[in-house]
């Protein structure tokens, strides 16, 4: 047995019980920091060989361990470019140095450049085209770039899709070949007129006129003209149709028959080809109405506000509503989350404790999703802190005991010789 | 949970039942305004425990549609109604003194009378007093219905460039609507506001209309022109210019589709512009035709034939006449505009230097030739021709089809009709406008009872959240005092 080593143990027991308060104070300075996780102290025996008949005292080891794969309760933020990972994964960031973090902290705003920024400054990292998102290489952070939500602001789509479903009424008088509004003549004749926005390449706005002519029994033409080659808004137009398709009914249902065409493949001036679905079109025994009618693309706008998609893609919100994806954000998992090595700033690096990085996007292969305009909190419990303060400072003292009462023993057996 | 778990549920309750009051406090500012509906909030419960709240707004799109439908029918039926009631008063309304068949009786009365005693010039005065009322009654009524018509026109016009100026306010409404659904805004206020817009639109012409993803709105008329897609669609009206008599009005286009008017080829079944393009082409065209006709029918009726003995000179218009009618009109066709033109031969008014001798004795369209006159022997008791007169207004003649009363009447006959299919059109028309603005004003009730905003559910609400604020408050007070009792025991 030996007095100086119960002094010693009772001294690494203090510094073990010091670290823990110190890991302690750090979680009660981070309860409100936003993806920040807990640490906590764990400690383990060092026991000496012990001979029969004598007992040697070790001393105790701490072992910081931060719990990163414990989800955070989320909380809605009024920020939209604010997300939290609800699920496995971390966002991977960029430092002002270049160096690659993971982190769960989301407060992400754009800055002058439109490049996504967190608190403590970090660049949000992921992929610039969404459809090449399987382009990410799965295991490191070659290929990531800065996410960035004004490098596109005007933004034009020509219009490639649309649909149109109306009713055309079956009592309608049929018109003559020669007056059908294909011929394009000045005294062409239809039953019902209806028109449409498109855009062209560069965004301008191209309203195609759509003409309907019974041209026999449960036969119709469809033809599509463009409005600003009209005359006084009407035939004749300047220039030939558009397109025009040769609608068939079936007399029993109404619906389009088999063989008819079921769509206008419009070419917009300037534009791409406009395929316009005919298909839900009917010729029952009512008035023309309009059911539904869409076309897509968009005029040149500014990109108005950022949404993040489940899946983590960045949409911008074109000024005239149209949503536009921008970049696919990148989630990064390691094996060991805990094991990976804490930084400043709430971002861990991946050491090879940990294991190493795999890359992917929400929602896919094991990863949580994104939740956007929401935030992880900490995962700190100041009551849970306070009751592990008052313990380790109970433990604190006890070891100062120890340590006292060697102390006094020695003091005992120094003066045994006087 | 953690107490800061706690301590964050408490909060977001709080937040919660803050915004609902907030709500709360916004239906009740907007009870009175017909066009606010009720706000709800929503609490958004996705993987995660609390939710900003959702704003949704009491909506219910099948109702809206019916009030929408009765709205315009009520507009159209109430412009029709007045129209009728314009026209009528202006033949004297109940009483009829303007009617031209009670003017007619007057005249034949008074020519009776002149008859029972011809040399008496007061008598004949008299007479000639009634002719004269009756023309210029029957010109001045012609011009007012001329002047209506084209008052229609005008207001057509006003009407279209009211629909544009309320589309382009929809359009703008419209697309915030869009662009701040995407964004997660709440544009329920602007949704208020847009109904109302459409409101006005289905006042002037009926509106049908269709919802398409993120609140977007789609508008088309009642016959199926697209009025609003993206962008508003053009409104115009094509006037014809001053109408005269019997010319057809202007067209009313939608997107370069005649909606109403001549030829239209997706006519509209509803709303003002219906109204009045109804009223213009409709009961004032026919009524300017029958005042056409009658005023045809006197001329016609009191018509001067060559007196001799196998005399072949041509009829002459006689007491009554038409300013630059150079010969009698045919028979049986109407004359457009003659109405307005309607007088009494100048030849035979004293007041316009004519000789009013020329009553008793005829030849009043042709005073210089004998040829005319009925009265040859020139005697001061010469009633043939006065009696004759006064018969003339009952006897058969052509009348043009096309003005609705038969194809044989007398002056008289086709004047009462006249008169009495107008009232009978303005009954139809009045008991048309009383039942739609019942319809109307039923299915803004059952409207206004599902998305308006009821005092008595806002006060119950408010109570309910001052019941569960005051117990969130609770849960942070005790919550607090734990922490008290945690940090006591830290020395």
């Amino acid at each position: 047995m030996s007095i100086y080593g119960l002094m010693r143990t009772g001294v690494s027991g203090m510094n073990a019980q010091a670290s823990k308060l110190a890991m302690v104070a750090d979680n009660i300075a981070n309860a409100d920091s936003t993806g920040y996780k807990r640490a906590s102290a764990e400690f383990s025996s060092l026991v000496l060989n012990n001979t029969y008949g004598q007992y040697q005292s070790g001393g105790v080891l701490v072992h910081g361990r931060q719990h990163v794969s414990e989800q955070g309760t989320l909380r809605y933020s009024s920020s939209s470019t604010d997300m939290a990972v609800s699920g496995n994964g971390f966002f991977v960031v960029q430092d002002p140095n270049g160096r690659t973090f993971l982190t769960r902290a989301g407060s992400f705003v754009p800055n002058a450049d439109g490049d996504l920024v967190n608190a403590a400054g970090f660049k949000l990292l992921g992929h610039p085209d969404v459809s090449s998102g399987a382009s990410l290489v799965a295991n490191g952070f070659d290929g990531l770039s800065v996410i960035n939500v004004n490098n596109r602001t005007l933004q034009a789509n020509a219009s490639t899709e649309g649909t149109l479903n109306a009713n055309l009424p079956s009592s309608a008088s049929i018109v003559a070949p020669a007056n059908l509004p294909s011929a394009n003549s000045a005294n062409a004749a239809f039953s019902a007129k209806t028109s449409m926005i498109a855009y062209n390449s560069l965004g301008g706005e191209v309203t195609v006129d759509i003409y309907f002519a019974k041209t026999g029994a449960n036969t119709w033409e469809a033809a599509a003209y463009n409005r600003n080659s009209a005359t006084n808004g009407g035939f004749p137009y300047s220039s030939p149709a558009l397109s025009t398709a040769a609608l068939s009914f079936d007399p029993s249902s109404g619906n389009l028959s088999a063989g008819s065409a079921n769509a206008l493949f419009v070419a917009v001036p300037g534009g791409e080809t406009l395929s316009i679905d005919l298909k839900k079109m009917t010729q029952l025994s009512t008035g023309f109405a309009v059911i539904e009618a869409r076309v897509d693309g968009n005029s040149p706008s500014v990109v108005d506000g950022v949404e993040i998609a489940a899946n983590g893609s960045v949409m911008g919100i074109l000024r005239n509503g149209t949503r536009m994806p921008l970049a696919q954000i990148a989630i990064a998992d390691v094996p060991s989350p805990d094991r990976m090595t804490s930084e400043a700033g709430n971002v861990f690096s991946v050491s090879d404790l940990s294991g190493d990085v795999r890359i992917g996007t929400a929602q896919t292969g094991g990863f949580g999703s994104i939740i956007g305009g929401a935030l992880e909190e900490s995962t700190v419990d100041i009551a849970t802190e306070l009751t592990e303060m008052i313990q380790s400072q109970r433990t604190y003292t006890a070891n100062s005991k120890v340590f006292m009462t060697g102390a006094e023993l020695m003091d005992v057996l120094v003066n045994l010789k006087r | 949970m953690s107490l800061s778990g706690v301590l964050n549920s408490a909060r977001f309750a709080l937040d919660s039942a803050a915004a609902q009051t907030a709500l709360v406090s916004r239906n009740i500012a907007g009870a009175d305004d017909a066009s606010y509906s009720r706000k709800i909030v929503e609490s958004r419960t996705q993987s995660i425990e609390f939710g900003s709240p959702q704003i949704r707004r009491a909506e219910n799109p099948a109702l809206f549609a019916r009030a929408t439908e009765a709205r315009s029918e009520a507009a159209s039926a109430g412009v029709v109604k007045d129209g009728l009631t314009q026209i009528r008063s202006l033949f004297g309304g109940d009483g009829q003194e303007n009617a031209p068949s009670t003017l007619i009786s007057t005249m034949q009365t008074a020519l009776r009378t002149a008859a029972s005693d011809p040399s008496d010039r007061v008598l004949a005065s008299r007479a000639l007093d009634t002719a004269n009322t009756l023309a210029s009654s029957i010109r001045k009524n012609a011009a007012a219905l001329s002047g209506q018509r084209n008052d229609i026109e005008a207001r057509l016009a006003q009407e279209a460039e009211k629909l544009n100026t309320s589309l382009a306010s929809f359009e703008s409404l419209n697309s915030k609507i869009v662009g701040g659904t995407r964004l997660g805004q709440d544009t329920t206020d602007l949704r208020d506001q847009r109904d109302e817009v459409l409101r006005g639109i289905s006042n002037v012409i009926g509106v049908k209309a269709f919802s398409r993803a993120d609140n977007d709105m789609v508008l088309q008329t009642d016959s199926g022109v697209l009025m609003f897609e993206t962008r508003a669609r053009p409104i115009s009206f094509q006037s014809a210019g001053p109408l005269q008599a019997g010319q057809p009005g202007g067209r009313f286009l939608v997107d370069g589709v005649g909606v109403a008017g001549q030829n239209a080829v997706m006519p509209t079944g509803s709303g003002t512009v219906h109204g009045l393009i109804a009223l213009r082409d409709g009961a004032a065209a026919e009524a300017e035709a029958k005042l056409d006709e009658t005023a045809r029918l006197l001329i016609s009726a009191f018509r001067e034939k060559d007196q001799t003995i196998g005399g072949t000179k041509p009829d002459i218009a006689g007491l009554f006449t038409a300013n630059g009618l150079t010969s009698l009109p045919p028979d049986g066709v109407r004359v457009p505009g003659i109405a307005q033109r309607l007088t009494m031969a100048a030849s035979v008014d004293p007041a316009k230097g004519g000789n009013i001798d020329l009553l008793r004795d005829g030849g009043i369209g042709a005073p210089s030739d004998n040829d005319y006159r009925t009265n040859t022997a020139n005697l001061s008791g010469f009633s043939a021709q006065l009696n004759a007169m006064a018969q003339a207004t009952d006897k058969s003649m052509a009348v043009d089809a096309n003005a609705g009363i038969g194809t044989s009447r007398s002056v008289s006959e086709f004047s009462a009709r006249a008169f009495g299919a107008l009232e009978e059109q303005r009954r139809t028309a009045s008991e048309r406008a009383e039942f739609s603005s019942i319809v109307l004003e039923r299915s803004t009730k059952s409207l206004a009872s599902e998305t308006g905003v009821s005092l008595d559910a806002e006060m119950a609400r408010l109570l309910e959240l001052e019941r569960s604020y005051s117990a969130s408050a609770k849960i942070l007070s005790v919550v607090d005092s734990m922490y008290n009792a945690l940090f006591g025991a830290v020395q």
